[in-house]
């Protein structure tokens, strides 16, 4: 259990909070570039301040508060020009540093109203397809440059970002990859229940868990688990995955390699991107170049019609057990058992880095702005009980992931299932 | 029960009973053992609620890497 003091430590992360303090030291993903090029203003909620993400007409990139200075309205309606951010309602503009730099109609000009009209400005920079933001005091520790941020398109390699809003507080979400026996019943035993119920093959994700384990390393926790048939050899054990302190894991295996990565909005809300590399085999390589036209960002969907969380994808599954707990769930009357040796480990690495920073220490992943390099993290290649050496289309299991609501990787499926069919007749045709 | 302690300094768990890593055989209340995986280091903890305090505590002031285990 947690106290409830405790609790709020942990989990309120609006400004002024030991959370939300910690969490400005980071580089954290607001937005996709792909979303941002097909509107070049954005609204965002990022650590419970309301701003505005925007491209101006010389492709800078600034992040602003949204309120304007002048009368109170969004600038989230506004429009870039003159290298800045104008507001939709009597045009004043603001540059990405929340400098003001006119004031239309303001006559005669007035260099102090400008500078009494300054707005919070936060640096904002992209990177393999995501712009992040920095919300902390000046200077910017280095960029998070982990190796997946870093990888370049083509050659049979691409992209693909999904994203949701997700109603509940970020702690929620991220002590579930600590939780690693959830995997079992979540999307072992409940899936294949409903899997049954529509008559369709069950997954092979209900395998009993025999011991899991937790790495404290120099970026985080490593969580590993050994299951029913498995020997400390197999990936599940000797691999692991690897959470990047504070809200990054990484997971993937069979051609998947991705980030799932929570930023807290608000206490209540955290926006969610799932983060994934898709390498394929090289008898299909040639049918990546087919579907690069596609955008590489799109809404996952976790939710039906009536508000009720679909069964359908092991995100929506996860969603679920997130949300359902409340938007920000109490921990005084929890009951922690062993299995739990990760989210306990976790707790206490964010109250150790909550009073390094209150301190004024060094914290976890914050490098120095010189830091710039690439760091390179473990991936197991056998999680999701993926198998593509069956035979069958390799790709065709990432569709019970949020990715079905991708464009390129369904594209991608049906026309591996073309090359796949084309195969056949042409051996067919041989014999 | 045939339980051993690894820490001279182990406490008992909420319960009152000796704490040595693994499930207590009074209570069930699960007691952690953390080890440190530095091949020059020995340090083990297995002080029940504060294992995890320390191994946190441990990895921070030696940068070593810790592990715990649950059967």
């Amino acid at each position: 259990m947690l106290r409830a003091d405790l609790n709020d430590r942990l989990t309120q992360v609006g400004p002024g909070t030991p959370m939300g303090e910690l969490y400005r030291r980071y580089w954290l993903p607001v937005a996709t570039e792909t979303d941002l090029h097909d509107n070049p203003v954005k609204r965002v909620r990022i650590l419970g301040e309301d701003l505005v993400l925007y491209a101006d007409d010389t492709g800078g990139l600034g992040l602003v508060s949204e309120r304007c200075p002048h009368r109170g309205a969004s600038l989230g309606y506004g429009f870039p020009e003159n290298g800045g951010l104008r507001c939709p309602y009597h045009g004043w503009l603001f540059d990405g540093e929340g400098t003001c730099l006119e004031q239309p109609n303001q006559t005669p000009d007035s260099p102090s109203l400008r500078e009494r009209s300054r707005i919070k400005g936060y640096p904002v920079r992209a990177l393999g397809g995501l712009v992040f933001a920095y919300l902390g005091e000046a200077p910017p520790p280095a960029f998070p440059r982990f190796d997946l941020f870093t990888w370049q398109e083509g050659e049979g390699k691409f992209r693909d970002i999904g994203h949701a809003v997700i109603p509940c507080n970020w702690l929620q979400i991220m002590e579930n990859s600590f939780d690693p026996t959830h995997v079992e019943w979540l999307h072992g035993r409940l899936y294949n229940y409903h899997l049954g119920r529509e008559g369709k093959e069950p997954t092979v994700l209900g395998g009993h868990h025999v011991k899991i384990a937790f790495d404290l390393v120099e970026y985080g926790i490593i969580k590993r688990r050994l299951r029913e048939g498995q020997s400390e050899e197999d990936e599940d054990w000797r691999v692991g995955h690897p959470v990047v302190f504070p809200n990054i894991l990484k997971v993937g295996g069979n051609g998947l390699a991705s980030f799932q990565i929570r930023v807290p909005m608000d206490d209540t809300h955290t926006l969610h991107f799932w983060y994934q590399w898709f390498e394929v085999p090289e008898r299909f390589a040639d049918q990546v170049d087919e579907i690069l036209h596609l955008p590489d960002t799109y809404p996952v969907t976790l939710q039906g019609p009536d508000g009720s969380f679909l069964m359908d994808t092991i995100d929506s599954q996860d969603a679920m057990v997130w949300v359902t707990q409340g938007g920000r769930t109490s921990r005084d009357d929890e009951h922690l058992s062993s299995s739990d040796q990760g989210i306990a480990m976790y707790r206490n690495l964010l109250r150790a880095q909550l009073d390094a920073n209150a301190n004024g220490e060094s914290v976890m992943n914050v490098l120095a702005p010189e830091d710039d390099y690439v760091i390179n993290l473990p991936q197991e290649q056998k999680e999701l009980g993926l198998d593509s050496g069956t035979g069958a289309n390799p790709f065709a299991s990432f569709l019970r992931l949020q990715s079905r609501y991708s464009q390129r990787l369904p594209e991608l499926v049906r026309r591996i299932d073309a090359v796949i069919a084309d195969g056949q007749d042409a051996v067919t045709s041989a014999h | 029960m045939d339980r051993q302690s690894v820490d001279p300094t182990a406490r008992t768990c909420a319960d009152g009973h000796l704490d040595v890593g693994g499930i207590c055989g009074l209570c069930g209340e699960w007691l952690p053992v953390a080890t440190c995986r530095a091949g020059s280091c020995a340090w083990v903890a297995a002080n029940g609620e504060r294992t995890l305090q320390e191994a946190v505590d441990h990895h921070i002031a030696t940068g070593h890497s810790i592990r715990v285990i649950v059967n």
